[in-house]
């Protein structure tokens, strides 16, 4: 059983944790699935999921563990929303696009062509979506992806290179 | 990088940068993170208290079931770290640590699945139907492989599915199995992204955690039985490891593998006046009659009238629905 002391500065470290990567976090997640209540609640679920997996080894590593988290949290959402619109293959497309577009606050934002690269990215297939979030928004490194997606470096580049490729055409095609 | 690479990172950039978060937006979610885990804290404490106050009345038994399992096994494994993937280096989880039968339990805000999740070296069965549940023990739907700090489980049905849970297991005989990697293949458990996890509480052998285990269904109206169906389902004694699965054609089973000379199966009927009768498989003249039973849907109460050889518990038991 864990000492008084030692649950105070349990929480105290992960205060810490939260304040320091809350924001990058709920913007990862926000890049992931372009809804601001849904990446708040996938990053606080991630911080719930780390105080039960007591202790990181260190800052570095529960940094990766928050942004593996969230990403793997991320993609069952996504997998959720999706299935739950299964049996509605014509609606599916649609009703993501137009709640991510809803979900841009503002028309004006909604236009915006960062936004509608976000939109273009979260169309891509999962490991490509993950990839090009990782390599272009975290501006991680291609081994630092593999590392957090826990897959080799050649796929990384794979996975970058299509995803990079499919977003170059759909970009072309709609303007 | 490409001027494209340079371009789509900025607008990412942009687009992630351009959701605003205030001081107050922050404050916010760290109140609201700590409301969440203070309510999980306390729907765990209860939980404990309430496995203590059990683990207390039957301290004698679960004595004996637990002294067995440790001669079966050595040492009796520690609880695993609550690591998010199993850990390299260290020894595999053992078989004995996990064997038996698991009730996977409700995840709050959703429906109860039925699932038993049924480790035996010869692999992980999971199913909440009746009738497949009776051949669990025979047919795994998964091969089984302990790494460790948890296991691996490949469908049967669907070869490229294959998923790695890490384990974590405590002294009342509740595991948390938490997915480490699972292949994107259609198949069993392939649907569960990494971080997705599945609570258990171990039932047959019985555990500290399933000594006083209620059903996870909610209560119906009180029904006579008038026919086998009515009972179809997987029950658990309460206060045993003993499970009993009822097909809708009235075959049943009786198992716990802390008393496998105990098991029995056989077939039930219900007679017009409302009386159940078990009839011994392999012996037409070994029965039990018990009296008329009134189920609640989630559990039912069962009085012997007559004979007893092939009775499924004692004198007069109450089961509780598993699925």
């Amino acid at each position: 059983m864990e000492s008084t002391a030692a649950h105070v500065t349990k929480e105290q470290v992960l205060t810490g944790l939260f304040r320091s990567h809350c924001v990058e976090l709920v913007r990862l997640a926000y890049c992931l699935l372009g809804d601001r209540e849904r990446a708040e609640d996938a990053v606080q679920e991630v911080y719930l999921s780390l105080f039960r997996h007591w202790p990181p080894r260190d800052e570095a590593s529960a940094l990766a563990y928050l942004r593996a988290g969230v990403i793997n949290r991320c993609r069952s959402d996504q997998r959720r929303l999706y299935s739950a619109r299964r049996g509605q293959p014509q609606l599916q497309l649609s009703a993501v696009g137009a709640q991510a577009g809803a979900d841009a606050a503002t028309d004006v934002v909604a236009r915006d062509e960062a936004s509608r690269l976000a939109d273009q990215v979260r169309g891509l297939p999962r490991r490509q979506r993950e990839v090009i979030t990782c390599r272009y928004y975290l501006q991680l490194t291609e081994r630092e992806t593999a590392e957090l997606l826990e897959i080799g470096v050649g796929s990384v580049k794979r996975h970058a290179h299509r995803g990079l490729a499919t977003l170059q055409a759909r970009l072309e095609e709609s303007r | 990088m490409s001027t494209f690479e340079r371009r789509v990172s900025e607008l990412l950039r942009g687009y992630g940068e351009g959701l605003e978060m205030t001081t107050q937006d922050v404050n916010r979610l760290e109140q609201e993170l700590e409301q969440k885990r203070a309510t999980k804290q306390a729907q765990s404490r209860g939980r404990r208290n309430r496995i203590f106050q059990a683990a207390v009345a039957a301290c004698a038994v679960t004595g004996v079931v637990l002294g067995a399992l440790a001669l079966r096994s050595g040492p009796e494994p520690t609880p695993q770290p609550a690591a998010p993937s199993p850990t390299a280096g260290s020894t595999a989880l053992a078989m004995d640590a996990v064997a038996g039968m698991w009730r996977e339990e409700t995840r709050p805000g959703e429906t109860p699945t039925g699932w038993i999740w049924t480790f035996t070296p010869q692999g992980l069965a999971i199913d909440s139907l009746p009738d497949r549940v009776l051949r669990l023990s025979l047919e795994p739907t998964h091969k089984l492989g302990m790494v460790p700090g948890g296991f691996t489980v490949t469908d049967v049905e669907a070869p490229a599915c294959s998923t790695t849970f890490a384990a974590t297991i405590s002294p009342q005989g509740q595991m948390r199995a938490t997915v480490v990697t699972s292949t994107p293949a259609q198949g069993r458990l392939c649907d569960l992204a990494k971080g997705d996890f599945r609570d258990l509480t171990r039932v047959s052998p019985m555990s500290p955690a399933s000594e006083a285990l209620s059903s996870v269904w909610p209560a119906r109206a009180a029904t006579p039985v008038k026919g086998v169906g009515d009972l179809a389902g997987t029950w658990l004694l309460k206060g045993t490891g003993r499970v009993l699965t009822i097909t809708g054609a009235g075959d049943y089973e009786v198992r716990d593998p802390a008393q496998p000379d105990r098991n029995r199966k056989g077939r039930l009927s219900v007679a017009p006046d409302g009386r159940v009768t078990a009839t011994a498989a392999d012996d037409p003249k070994c029965t039990a009659v018990y009296r008329p039973i009134t189920t609640l849907y989630n559990a039912f109460d069962a009085v012997l009238d007559g004979g007893g050889c092939a009775r499924l518990g004692r004198a007069g038991d109450q089961w509780i629905r598993l699925n």
